[in-house]
């Protein structure tokens, strides 16, 4: 023993500097230039959503800054004008400035994609959490569900919902978190499962943990990466099927213009003037890469196998 | 020292304990058996979930817009189709209905049975999705496997990026976009002899129809680019393996490399993705096929949820339910085939 210690001593151990795992995670991020450029983007998206829709005048402080146009002000003597410094992206049909339609949408966009998380995470997690933890009949029961909810296509489980709750941002809202939650259930489950065997957890019960403790101490903080990554994943799952709804005529209605309703409405004069889809149409499609870059980079990061 | 060829694990029971079922495929029948009797309740639920929230809607089938029916046609109208029962009455004709096969009659087509309408919209569902899913397996798995095994060339950050892009755009934009290059542009830039049409399906059982061409590269997109992404990450977790590195170091040529040793293993994760991808078949054709004005399946789903036609939101969703159970056990079942190492459990 005495010997043990003595060669510690004469060894210059190489220890690594201290890093936490968020650290750790955030240092490995930062090295993924796709997933960083992403975040600016998300970043830049949500400054300028906030910004169209903050002084809650039509148009926002944009508009207040004169550096756009109200998004809901018809000129039907200016329908499909094309680009100039007054509209920088041109008008549709109706003579509507389509640079602030699209700030717009962003914000419809953006709140739906990022706030049903928090709706996924209380639903999924919860019921994932519970089946994993209690085990037995509830887990079969919570199991045996979600079974059932896995047998219907995601997209046509949202439309019979916002058919039911009728076409309306919150019936979008609501139809996403109970559609969604089935994946994360399932994950979050696995992860208790996987946790639950570990020998801290043993030693934790052994030594009279409360239930409550054992949950906040221990099965949050490590099943909390891969949680993260799939909700993450989640966001752009969301911004495409509020945007799929709206263009099939189920979700958002006009005059409200979320992406999906743009691209409905420019659809359908497509002959006349196809910018009409194509500024919402690489919007959607920027926003939803810019999402699933920063999830790719996340998931790199905060996978334990990839740590050194 | 002999090393025997082949695994002596693999051997089944000694031959005196043969009388006892415990084969495979018997071990494969209970569990087929199984699966297909969990099918009764999942459907069951399926259809309690979509009445209820059918019923649960605002407005009627008898909405009209503008010119409003009057009360007592409406009356009729309930009463000839059996609205005017409580719902749990209405909900057990349902199901009496559905076990013997009988939908029901639409609601907004007079006189048009369900089971009719889903019979003259389903070969056009079946001809894209077919035509989709038979380019889209071939193409995602050749492209995952190209990436994977030239990894970090410029083939491979051009296939990753392309599917990275595809996984990421709404397939209605890709085809919105298909639709101004190949039908917009074209026309303008050949005079108008030649651009692809922008909608319809002549016929509903021809594949090779050119005004297929733009709806299967909207609804086979993204699925390719999964399937490439899934290919990609699979091949590249085979090709670290020791016994990958062994059969290189034996000398073993590439192709056989590649094709025995890496392929056989790293398509075993991509054959479960094929019931997800069926599922996205079905969500996409909803997309796709408003898209393009194709009268499939997806279309009539989409405009009986708008237009609240109970019968047939009801007789689609058991469809495509029961559809993608099917395709899931199918799943299943291959999996035990391929990988051998999958034990039944269940």
């Amino acid at each position: 023993m005495a010997t043990a210690i003595g060669l510690a001593h004469q060894v210059d151990w190489d220890v690594p500097e201290q890093t936490g795992l968020w650290k750790d995670a955030w240092v490995r991020f930062r090295r993924n230039r796709l997933a960083v450029a992403g975040l600016v983007v998300i970043v830049v998206m949500i400054v300028l959503a906030l910004g169209a829709r903050l002084p809650a005048t039509p148009g926002g402080l944009w508009k207040i800054l004169h550096l756009t146009n109200e998004p809901f002000l018809q000129d039907v003597t200016n329908s499909y004008a094309t680009p100039s410094l007054q509209h920088p992206l041109g008008t549709d049909i109706l003579g509507r400035d389509q640079l602030s339609r699209i700030l717009y949408g962003a914000s419809i966009s953006l709140t739906i994609g990022i706030v049903v998380q928090f709706l996924i995470l209380g639903i999924g997690g919860s019921i994932g959490m519970a089946a994993g933890y209690f085990g037995g009949w509830i887990d079969n029961l919570l199991m045996r569900f979600t079974d059932i909810m896995y047998a219907f296509p995601d997209l046509l489980l949202v439309l019979v919902f916002v058919a039911a709750f009728g076409p309306s941002f919150w019936s979008i809202f609501i139809a996403l978190g109970l559609v969604y939650w089935v994946g994360l259930a399932r994950l979050v489950r696995g992860q208790v499962l996987s946790i639950k065997e570990k020998e801290y957890v043993e030693a934790a019960i052994m030594t009279g943990t409360s239930p409550l403790k054992l949950i906040v101490k221990h099965l949050v903080p490590n099943s909390l990466g891969p949680v993260i990554v799939t909700l993450t994943f989640g966001i752009p799952a969301a911004i495409f099927t509020e945007a799929a709804l709206s263009f099939l005529g189920i979700g958002i209605r006009p005059p409200e213009p979320s992406w999906g309703v743009m691209i409905e409405d420019g659809y359908a004069g497509i002959f006349a003037d196809p910018r009409q889809v194509i500024f919402p149409g690489i919007a959607v499609a920027l926003t939803m890469l810019s999402f699933t870059f920063v999830g790719d980079g996340l998931r790199d990061a905060l996978d334990p196998r990839m740590r050194r | 020292m002999s090393v025997t060829a082949g695994a002596p694990f693999r051997r089944g029971a000694p031959s005196f304990l043969s009388w006892i079922p415990t084969g495979r495929g018997t071990t494969l029948t209970i569990f087929i058996v199984k699966r297909l009797l969990w099918m009764i309740p999942v459907l069951f639920f399926v259809i309690v979930i979509t009445f209820v929230l059918m019923h649960l809607a605002p407005g009627s089938p008898w909405d009209r817009e503008g010119r409003q029916l009057s009360p007592q046609v409406v009356e009729n109208l309930n009463i000839k189709y059996g609205l005017d029962k409580p719902l749990w009455q209405q909900f057990l004709i349902y199901v009496w209905g559905v076990i013997h096969f009988d939908f029901g009659d639409s609601l907004r087509q007079p006189g048009q049975h369900v089971s009719d309408l889903i019979l003259v919209s389903w070969p056009y569902t079946f001809t894209l999705g077919a035509v989709t899913f038979i380019l889209l397996v071939p193409i995602g798995i050749g492209l995952g496997v190209i990436a994977a095994l030239r990894q970090n060339s410029l083939v491979d950050y051009t296939a990753l990026g392309l599917a990275t892009a595809a996984a990421s755009t709404p397939n209605f934009v890709v085809g919105i976009f298909l639709i101004i290059i190949f039908a917009l542009g074209m026309n303008k830039l050949t005079g108008g002899t030649f651009y692809f049409p922008t909608g319809g399906m002549p016929s509903p059982f021809n594949p090779f129809q050119v005004e297929l061409i733009m709806p299967v590269i909207t609804l086979g997109a993204l699925p390719t680019a999964y399937i490439a992404r899934l290919t990609r990450s699979s091949t590249l977790d085979t090709l670290r393996q020791d016994f990958v590195r062994t059969a290189w170091a034996k000398g073993l040529k590439a192709r056989l490399v590649v094709i025995r040793h890496v392929l056989k293993n790293s398509l075993i994760p991509v054959v479960t993705a094929l019931g997800p991808t069926f599922a996205f078949l079905i969500t996409g054709s909803f997309i796709t096929e408003t898209l393009f004005s194709i009268p499939g399946i997806g279309r009539t789903f989409v405009s009986s949820i708008a237009a609240r036609d109970y019968t047939v939101i009801l007789g689609t969703t058991i469809l495509f339910a029961l559809l993608i159970a099917l395709v899931n056990l199918v799943v299943d079942v291959l999996y035990v085939f391929i990988d051998p190492r999958v034990r039944l459990t269940e």
